[in-house]
């Protein structure tokens, strides 16, 4: 049976409309450019576990795929996970993993912070510097206090592998450390 | 359902960089699709900017006169090919993301799109953290869209040497998962040309396609080798030791270097997590000849690694002699903690000066043992060297001993037995003993 399109005159010039009433968004966002400055690291790094009970962080694939790799979200034990707020902070790079978010992880604040601590002890990882072809985006946000900020590294596979170990080794819950070990896998590549 | 790229600024972009380029000269939007037994939704989106990915948006909505079943899902196959026709397989990539579906790819090409430790082929299926869960159904009167999305991408480096162009062919159907028909399919294409600034274009589709054998055959060979979530992930014990230890998968045979009779000697063990978890506290248990000889824990085995254990075996008098490992992890995410492993080794010691190996004649041995793993069937074909009677004992893993059948030799006898609701289903072993020698098999029972 041939198939029905929503491709007559009357759709497209509705299309057309709503493009042309679209564009100043689009101008402004583009998909490739932040409309947030991102923060140092050092910005989200804070000596005090209360604090990270209010953090988020959002682990992105952005390698080679045919499927989508989900994406992994985690938060402090006061949060509740929003994605929308990281989308003004993302730089030219894709980021739809993200609309599959397959876990949540809750951690407690100190549980939260030793994972920024153990991040704090390689400095190459602490950057946030553009790379050419990234494997992930590791991004840490806080939106509480004097201003809201949010820090984003890209990793390559090999940093992809550390940080999901650190990630793994700082949580308590042992089935979440099974989590982190798959989404590791999935974004750090099989190895024998 | 969300979609890829469906937050509104973005969505808001793509639309307007439609418009700059022409009105959809290259997308498909909403396009429906009538098939036989529902219809399918088609979204094709662009890529907004050079370093975003093209995706693909595909519903499936069965047709409630046609259709009554639940769950209903979708099921994509992949079939890469560079420009000239020839077949790229997973492996070629100099990438490691997609040689875990290396193994599942029949003879034409084709397997299942899937990540790494699914345990069913669906595209967004029942695999918490892999998929986005998204069943359709029809009971009759009501329908239940399913949908998944998909956005390929390779970088130039990763692309197969000598390749400078991929077309990924992608077969999505619609099945109903209690009988596994296959409802209705279509099929779209990605190309990347290595040295474009974009991330690939998608085309298609546009017509239903039937099921081809190719489609079957990929599901068929990911059922075999997934079925269950059985492969992953699977702890195999190997032996460093063993001249009869056949190594997995190969048939080769490792070097053969017994115990000398009378003399202390040492066997390492190699214990192999095959799956995509790490699995924790991993005990190891070794009996020797039917007796308990040692144990050991394993803290961690991390994915696709393995741990080496070793540990001292007895002065043994010459002549066969049996190994039986049996490792057990308490780790794991409920639906793969499936497998306790057995290895069974059976091994000759020398003599102490002189002549080489005992050796026997005709070896004693438990030659075929069908089914395995068995609902309570079980034909068991024994090789029996002499004319001596000979017991046949199935035992579990405590030692107990479940049935036993006494067997006249020599020669090529067939014991057939049923296993009864009183044989709990575990692992089993079966153990054939004839004038000092002994054979043993591990049999899984199931219900």
């Amino acid at each position: 049976m041939a198939p029905r399109r929503y491709s007559g005159p009357g759709l497209l010039a509705l299309l057309f409309v709503l493009c042309l009433l679209a564009l100043p968004v689009a101008g402004a966002q583009g998909g490739a450019q932040a409309t947030k400055p991102l923060s140092p690291f050092p910005a989200i790094h804070s000596p005090n576990p209360p604090d990270y009970d209010l953090y988020q962080v959002k682990f992105t694939y952005l390698g080679p795929q045919k499927k989508a790799v989900p994406s992994l979200a985690v938060v402090g034990m006061a949060r509740v996970y929003d994605l929308s707020l990281f989308v003004p902070y993302e730089r030219g790079f894709d980021y739809g993993n993200d609309e599959f978010t397959g876990d949540t992880l809750v951690m407690a604040g100190p549980e939260l912070m030793n994972f920024v601590n153990a991040i704090a002890t390689v400095p190459a990882l602490t950057d946030t510097a553009l790379i050419a072809e990234p494997n992930m985006s590791l991004m840490i946000l806080r939106d509480f206090g004097p201003a809201e900020v949010c820090w984003e590294h890209l990793a390559t596979r090999g940093e992809t592998d550390t940080l999901f170990q650190m990630l793994r080794d700082h949580v308590l819950n042992p089935a979440d450390t099974l989590k982190v070990s798959g989404y590791r896998r999935q974004m750090a590549g099989v190895r024998r | 359902m969300r979609q890829l790229r469906s937050r509104p600024a973005l969505g808001a972009g793509l639309l307007a960089g439609l418009v700059l380029a022409g009105l959809a000269s290259a997308a498909v939007l909403g396009t429906i699709i009538k098939g036989t037994n529902g219809s399918f939704d088609v979204t094709v989106t662009p890529a907004p900017a050079d370093s975003l990915r093209s995706s693909i948006r595909i519903s499936y909505t069965p047709d409630t006169s046609k259709v009554n079943c639940s769950p209903i899902y979708l099921v994509q196959t992949c079939r890469d090919s560079s420009a000239g026709g020839g077949v790229i397989k997973p492996k070629d990539y100099k990438t490691t993301a997609f040689v875990h579906m290396q193994d599942d790819m029949t003879p034409g090409g084709t397997y299942v799109d899937h990540l790494v430790c699914e345990k069913d082929p669906f595209y967004n299926g029942e695999d918490a953290g892999k998929d986005t869960k998204s069943a359709g159904s029809s009971d009759g009167h009501t329908a239940t869209t399913t949908t998944m999305s998909d956005a390929p991408s390779i970088s130039d480096g990763a692309f197969p040497a000598g390749v400078t162009t991929i077309i990924s062919t992608f077969t999505v159907c619609a099945v109903c998962k209690p009988d596994g028909k296959i409802l209705d399919c279509v099929t779209w294409t990605w190309t990347r040309t290595k040295g474009s600034a974009g991330k690939g274009t998608i085309t298609g589709p546009t017509t239903t396609t039937t099921a081809t054998q190719e489609f079957k055959d990929a599901v068929a060979a990911y059922e075999k080798n997934h079925g269950n979530g059985t492969k992953c992930p699977e702890l195999l014990a190997e032996t460093h030791m063993g001249g009869q230890n056949v190594a997995p998968g190969t048939g080769k045979k490792e070097p053969y270097d017994p115990p000398v009779e009378g003399q202390p000697s040492t066997v390492q063990w190699d214990i192999v997590n095959t799956g995509g978890q790490d699995v924790t506290s991993v005990t190891w248990t070794v009996m020797l000849d039917g007796t308990f000889l040692t144990w050991g824990m394993v803290p961690v085995i991390e994915w696709f690694d393995y741990a080496t254990v070793a540990f001292p075996l007895p002065p043994l008098p010459a002549g066969p002699h049996t190994l039986v490992m049996i490792v057990d992890s308490d780790y794991l995410i409920p639906e793969y903690d499936e497998l306790d492993n057995v290895e069974v080794d059976e091994f000759l010691v020398s003599p102490a000066t002189g002549v080489g190996p005992v050796v026997p004649s005709v070896h004693l041995g438990i030659t075929s043992l069908l089914p395995n793993p068995t609902r309570g069937r079980v034909a068991a074909t024994l090789n029996l060297p002499g004319a001596a009677p000979a017991t046949l004992e199935l035992v579990d893993l405590s030692g107990r001993r479940v049935r036993e059948f006494v067997v006249a030799g020599p020669g090529v006898q067939t014991v057939r037995f049923e296993l009864g609701g009183d044989v709990n289903p575990g692992l089993y072993l079966l153990r054939l003993r004839q004038a000092g020698q002994e054979a043993v098999r591990k049999l899984t029972v199931v219900r």
